[in-house]
């Protein structure tokens, strides 16, 4: 699942953001200035909605939103601890 | 002596076509000497609290003769500068910074009027807001700069240990202390004109409704160029408090290890920063060793958000305010001892303001029934720069016209049924859904737009609809990236739908309710579906 989690969420990224350079799994969001107020509230509403998991308390941190590969990672641990 | 503070003043006067002398307009008139200034209050200020903290950042923190030293460095560059005279509009265009403040402060000392220019926003929008307000001046961060100075920038580093003679007297200027952007009735920009009047009381109302003291270490995670944060600058620094500055507060785990490890006694913010909170706490009640209250302003926040958070950071305050941009920045509180039982309302008046709910033909109306919000106090701005006819369309014989239906309830509090005009507030952003309408036409005439607001998880989201007469197809994708280019990042639309006619009302114009309503399905119906 991790790999289609992952393109989901590029995609998303890719879509919702203007910059000139790439974007891949382990582009510095962050550093990049990709990841605003809006593009993390807009994600974590987009993570809600596509997988049905609840993000909370220390999932809000910058070690979770700094790649999509790190997103990616949480959204799975998440799904899978969400659903057993 | 810390040598990382630097500013880089810069000409923007070269190659501008000569000032056809001040529009017929202006509402500058010289400060009456009786009265005090922003600069009085602060060499006052600067004064009696010398040592004590005004700022702290990564770098260290910073005393209030820090402050007063670099803030009349500035001022005597500003004065010395030959595109520089008293009232003489000058561009701030830094993120929340010590380099902001002592900016800030500088250009009041000068007897200039300080206009905040946002530091991140499209090139194009600080261009349109540089020309409309005719800025002569632009003080940006001067410390990666490589050069020492050039022939249109001047550096000027924070070093200064001692205030200039000429700096410790405050100089004749004008009424006219900012200009701060926000969006007017009909969604084009304006610049409130703000007099030194507008500011010295706003904020001390506001320091009779929130527990500000010198003690204070207030966390700045709102931009100083936008009212709000504008006004959390000035409440603390006119009042020998301290500001703390922290990178990354826009992840609410890292917003409350700020608050702690910085020992913040308060925070300011938007509802959506608090609405972040709730989601990091949890079910988790807030412990610190040092917040005594928490304030949220700039936007609605939902009541039961508003009920769930004052409980969860219980004893920590937590008060919910009101304003606009038109009014310096406050206009009512609701005390933390209240909101458990009135959070959908907005409190009422703070000192020094007077509010009259008023029907469609001017007169007041009774308690509990709905009418337009008009407000009144030494608070109210000048008017908007360069625009008479805006200006006198919101105010009257003194009284602003908030553009808010309200409604006053049995215990005296007020509460907000609406808009008139169809405002938005994004982030404490307020505009109109149509400014993205007209922005959109120019680039692509041909098709019709039209964006709407929907609710979604108690916060406003914007839908964007397209159509095209002659249904030439419409990539949904390529609008959304239009929209990131071209719109200020606040007014970016979270949906894209293209509909194959628009439905009418019984006007036989685009009914928008419609609209909202079918947003709000579609954005539904994209929710995961766990039976699935």
């Amino acid at each position: 699942m991790i790999p289609q989690t992952r393109e989901t969420l590029l995609e998303f990224v890719r879509t919702n953001t203007v910059t000139s350079n790439p974007i891949t799994n382990q582009t510095d969001l962050i550093q990049n200035e990709i990841m605003d107020s809006l593009m993390l509230m807009e994600l974590v509403l987009f993570v809600e909605q596509a997988w049905g998991v609840q993000l909370m308390g220390n999932d809000f941190a910058p070690n979770y939103f700094r790649t999509v590969e790190q997103l990616a990672q949480l959204v799975e641990t998440r799904r899978l601890s969400q659903s057993a | 002596m810390n040598q990382d503070y630097c500013l880089a003043i810069r000409s923007l006067t070269k190659g501008a076509s000569p000032d056809a002398g001040q529009p017929p307009w202006y509402g500058w008139e010289p400060q009456p000497l009786s009265e005090p200034t922003i600069a009085h209050r602060f060499l006052s200020i600067c004064t009696k609290h010398a040592d004590r903290i005004s700022m702290e950042d990564g770098r260290g923190a910073l005393s209030y003769r820090w402050l007063h030293c670099q803030s009349s460095r500035l001022a005597q560059h500003l004065v010395n500068h030959n595109d520089f005279e008293v009232g003489t509009h000058v561009g701030l265009c830094l993120s929340n910074s010590p380099e902001y403040v002592a900016a800030f402060f500088g250009i009041q000392l000068a007897g200039g009027v300080a206009v905040p220019i946002p530091p991140h926003q499209q090139g194009s929008r600080s261009q349109q807001q540089i020309g409309m307000t005719r800025l002569k001046l632009l003080i940006e961060n001067g410390q990666h700069r490589t050069e020492t100075s050039s022939r249109d920038t001047l550096l000027v580093r924070l070093n200064a240990t001692t205030v200039p003679q000429s700096c410790q007297q405050v100089r004749p200027m004008g009424r006219l202390a900012m200009l701060l952007f926000t969006s007017g009735s009909s969604g084009d920009p304006k610049a409130v004109m703000l007099s030194h009047q507008n500011i010295l009381s706003n904020t001390q109302s506001i320091v009779q409704v929130l527990p500000v003291a010198p003690t204070d270490r207030s966390l700045a995670n709102m931009p100083f160029a936008h009212a709000l944060g504008n006004s959390v600058m000035q409440t603390h620094i006119l009042n020998g408090a301290g500001l703390i500055f922290s990178s990354d507060l826009l992840f609410p785990t890292a917003l409350l290890n700020a608050l702690e490890t910085k020992q913040c006694t308060s925070l300011v913010a938007v509802p959506e920063v608090f609405d972040f909170l709730l989601r990091a706490l949890g079910t988790d009640s807030l412990k610190s060793s040092s917040l005594r209250y928490m304030a949220v302003a700039g936007g609605r926040m939902d009541p039961d958000r508003a009920v769930q958070l004052a409980d969860q950071i219980s004893p920590v305050e937590f008060f919910v305010m009101y304003g606009q941009t038109e009014a310096t920045a406050r206009l009512a509180c609701l005390p933390s001892r209240q909101v458990e039982q009135q959070a959908d309302t907005i409190g009422m008046p703070i000192p020094g303001v007077e509010f009259s709910i008023r029907n469609r033909d001017g007169n007041p109306v009774n308690d509990g029934q709905v009418g337009t919000l008009f407000a009144r106090g030494k608070n109210i701005m000048l008017g908007y720069w360069n625009d008479p006819e805006g200006s006198h369309s919101v105010l009257r014989n003194g009284w602003l016209n908030t553009g808010d239906r309200a409604a006053k309830n049995p215990v005296g509090n007020y509460t907000i049924c609406g808009r008139e005009n169809g405002l938005v507030k994004i982030q404490g952003y307020r505009f109109h859904p149509n400014e993205i309408d007209a922005i959109l036409l120019k680039l692509m005439p041909d098709t019709q737009f039209a964006t709407v607001p929907y609710a979604d998880q108690g916060q406003t989201r914007l839908a964007l609809f397209a159509h095209h007469p002659e249904n030439v197809p419409i990539d949904p994708t390529e609008l959304r990236q239009i929209c990131y280019r071209q719109l200020a990042r606040h007014m970016v639309p979270q949906l894209y739908q293209v509909i194959e006619s628009w439905p009418l009302n019984s006007a036989r114009k685009i009914d928008q309710a419609e609209l909202s309503r079918r947003a709000r399905q579609i954005n539904s119906s994209r929710s995961y579906n766990r039976s699935a």
